[in-house]
């Protein structure tokens, strides 16, 4: 730590106003941040409302992701690596040269997203959709709204629509055969990509998958969301500390149960079935949940679940797509400054009509 | 921006010549200052549906020069006869016919094109751009200086659709009038582009350079006083 | 304030009759060219899938001339055959279908050879499929997987698959990956189309 700690002061005079590399401060700065907390400490945080600050906001999250990247890696081969790689580089290019342009330090929001964006894809995409995905996402979705704590969508799922609408071949058919055994695909790179349908699209033409493969996860999906344990274990971990919020969990589950259950007559098993399938519990935990781009008002929360949860519904059950976790969270992201707004102001006018 | 001008208004001083000495000025703002889609923000339904593109897009551009040109005269011509009660029914009676007789003129002799543009063309009559400048400028100004601005506002619409139907075919097929640029090899066309989302973020993307270039040029004038 | 409102009304009615005027005389102009392209168009498709051949750059009336020439019509029952003595392959006939795709209607031409079991060509014309996946039933990739498959099963049933798991029968074809759903709406609308053949009178000709 010494050494290191030598390295960057004598960097440092480089880097302040007027030093030869003082364009690349944020470089610096995010370097020195890394290993030693500063000792100037961040006044304004997007959110200062509790004791977490945005850093241990983005650690909780990639602990919470972590049992995911295990169960995708024994699914899905290393190559599952070199994407989280890919992307971290890919969204970290964007997020620097912004960073330079704007004078200010790099956001760690960057952290999460550069982390989620591959578990989202198809296992595999072509490493260069995975980096111009999170590219365009961290660009559009982010800082054009003017960084983390700005933004108006999930930076992921704007980079993830990017992929899907421009490349719906290579984003519909670049499933992986899930690995088998107890050791799985660990050791593969795993590039040899199958077209069959997931387990949501076959359960349109009648083939239902057994539930202990959906709980497992050795099925076809998106890179993190085929294990339903693996994104249970981190989702509670983070309804735990209190970083995801149940209420938002609470109500896109409930909203979506309940309109499948009168979608399918009450079927319970398929609501079941349909809740563990596909990305809906990884969306509800690690998506929606976003703090950024989800209302403040605890009302605002439920209002929002509920949207998400009745959109994915319908898109799933009613319309020619297989999976509509993307939109209705993108949905939902629209509505959140909306709903905030409407329910401050009823709470207003209640506070009002009793003073 | 000296050699954009309309040859019957290059050098007029203030206040003489055909055009009053407004025609450069006119011209200007139409392609650049004020321009109608990415100052304005005007006609954008058009601007977002037909430019998938480059070709679609010039078409619709000469399209709105066309109309614009020719309302603007003719409105202009009509000021001081036409009554103010009725003037908006007289302006969308003199557009429509205008907008129906290229429309037809494109049915019978590019019927290609007037299968890609589908409805959008008729739907130059419902065009803000063109309803606007009859009402803001040819209608309280004399005639050639009128279908200067008829042809600033419907260029400035132009350029802004060819740059983004330029962009859109590029990057959505790899070709640029239909002729493979890209190597389908190396080059996997994203499809998103062609599609009407690729509109939006096309035109957010011209508008906010547009946007920093003008504010560039404000504080250059800014400096220079 | 009359004199004002008269003046209006005279004023929109020499505006509207100018207008009218115009517009008119631009219609004679055009008219004849414009139904000629319009009429074209549906010829074209029927001689693309005939396999009727012309210069792809021919104008409207040497398209319509072809057509006068090479092709003749068929009342069968319901169906309106369109037909083509090809030197080649004998007599073929081509029958208009439509039907809902995912997003919106599709509509195509079934061409069958002469012993009216073997599809000669399928083309898909019009629709409104997803660029890339369903859009792609208008490819030649897809639309020329159908020459020379039965309009019958093994078992002798009518009708043709779309199907995902590798076409291992003579009346199948190969789904496009990814647009199941708009693959499952062509194969119904191709196998109505394929009834109504099979009952209207597709045999007695």
């Amino acid at each position: 730590m010494r050494f290191i700690l030598g390295i960057l002061d004598t960097a440092r005079p480089m880097f302040r106003p007027g030093g030869r590399l003082a364009p690349l401060r944020p470089i610096f700065d995010a370097a020195d941040g890394f290993f030693f907390s500063p000792a100037t400490r961040t006044v304004v945080a997007p959110h200062a409302r509790d004791p977490l600050d945005v850093k241990r906001y983005m650690s909780a999250v990639i602990i919470a992701i972590v049992p995911c990247l295990v169960a995708a890696v024994h699914f899905y081969g290393l190559r599952v690596l070199a994407m989280v790689l890919v992307s971290y580089a890919a969204g970290g290019a964007v997020e620097v040269i912004f960073a330079m342009v704007r004078k200010e330090e790099i956001q760690e929001g960057f952290l999460v997203t550069g982390m989620i964006f591959p578990l989202i894809l198809p296992p595999g995409l072509p490493l260069w959709m995975v980096a111009t995905g999170c590219a365009f996402g961290v660009l559009v979705g982010k800082e054009i709204f003017g960084g983390t704590g700005r933004n108006l969508f999930n930076p992921a799922l704007v980079g993830r629509v990017f992929l899907a609408l421009g490349y719906p071949r290579a984003m519909s058919g670049a499933w992986v055969e899930p690995g088998t055994g107890l050791l799985g695909r660990v050791f593969q790179y795993g590039t040899d990509v199958v077209t069959t349908a997931t387990p949501l699209a076959a359960a349109k033409g009648g083939e239902w998958a057994a539930l202990p493969k959906l709980l497992f996860g050795n099925v076809l999906g998106s890179v993190g969301e085929t294990s339903a344990i693996a994104v249970i274990l981190g989702g509670v971990f983070l309804l735990v500390i209190g970083i995801a919020n149940w209420r938002i969990v609470a109500a896109t589950l409930g909203a979506f149960a309940v309109v499948s259950l009168g979608l399918h007559g009450g079927d319970v098993s398929i609501v079941v079935w349909h809740l563990l399938a596909g990305s809906l519990l990884f969306g509800a935990l690690f998506m929606a949940t976003d703090p950024v781009t989800s209302p403040m008002t605890n009302a605002g929360k439920w209002a929002y679940g509920i949207i998400i949860g009745v959109v994915i519904a319908l898109i799933r059950n009613l319309t020619g797509y297989v999976e509509g976790v993307m939109f209705a969270i993108l949905l939902g992201n629209v509505f959140a400054p909306v709903l905030d707004e409407l329910f401050v102001a009823v709470h207003v006018r209640r506070l009002r009509e009793e003073g | 921006m000296a050699d954009r001008g309309s040859p019957a208004c290059v050098g007029c001083a203030p206040g003489t010549g055909p055009c009053g000495g407004k025609g450069m000025e006119t011209l200007r703002s139409g392609v650049w200052i004020t321009n109608p889609v990415a100052v304005q923000v005007l006609g954008i339904c058009s601007a977002l549906a037909v430019t998938n593109r480059l070709e679609n897009s010039l078409v619709m551009g000469v399209a709105l020069v066309f109309v614009g040109v020719g309302t603007n005269l003719f409105v202009s011509l009509l000021r001081n006869v036409t009554p103010r009660r009725i003037r908006m029914i007289a302006e969308v009676a003199i557009i429509a016919t205008f907008v129906i007789v290229f429309d037809q003129i494109l049915k019978a002799y590019y019927w290609e094109m007037s299968k890609q543009l589908g409805p959008y063309v008729g739907l130059i009559i419902t065009n803000c751009i063109i309803m606007g400048r009859a009402e803001a400028f040819a209608l309280s100004n004399r005639p050639l200086v009128s279908m200067v601005d008829g042809l600033g506002n419907g260029l400035g619409y132009a350029v802004v659709l060819a740059i983004i139907g330029f962009f859109r075919e590029l990057v959505g097929t790899g070709s640029i009038l239909g002729h493979q640029v890209l190597l389908s090899e190396w080059y996997t066309p994203n499809q998103l582009a062609v599609l009407a989302p690729g509109a939006f973020v096309a035109l957010g993307f011209l508008i906010a350079i547009f946007n920093a270039l003008t504010r560039a040029n404000q504080t250059d004038e800014m400096g220079s006083q | 304030m009359k004199k004002g409102s008269l003046y209006a009304v005279f004023y929109a009615a020499t505006l509207g009759i100018i207008c009218a005027l115009a517009l008119t005389a631009v219609d004679g102009f055009t008219a004849s060219r414009k139904a000629a392209n319009a009429r074209a168009e549906e010829v074209r498709n029927i001689l693309t899938v005939l396999d009727v051949g012309f210069d792809s750059a021919a104008t409207s009336s040497e398209l319509l001339a072809v057509y006068e020439r090479d092709v003749r019509t068929e009342s069968r029952g319901e169906l309106t055959f369109y037909t083509y003595e090809h030197p080649e392959v004998g007599k073929l006939s081509s029958v208009r279908f439509d039907g809902p795709g995912l997003w919106g209607p599709i509509e195509g031409l079934l061409c069958l050879r002469e012993d009216m079991t073997t599809i000669h060509a399928v083309s898909f014309y019009r629709h409104e499929e997803t660029p890339g996946l369903g859009g792609e039933i208008s490819s030649d990739a897809f639309q020329d997987q159908f020459r020379g498959v039965s309009i019958l099963g093994p078992s002798g049933v009518p009708g043709v698959g779309v199907v995902g798991d590798g076409a291992d029968e003579p009346n199948e074809v190969d789904a496009i990956s990814g647009a199941t759903m708009t693959c499952d709406k062509v194969e119904e609308m191709l196998n109505r189309i394929i009834e109504e053949v099979r009952a209207g009178g597709g045999f007695d000709g």
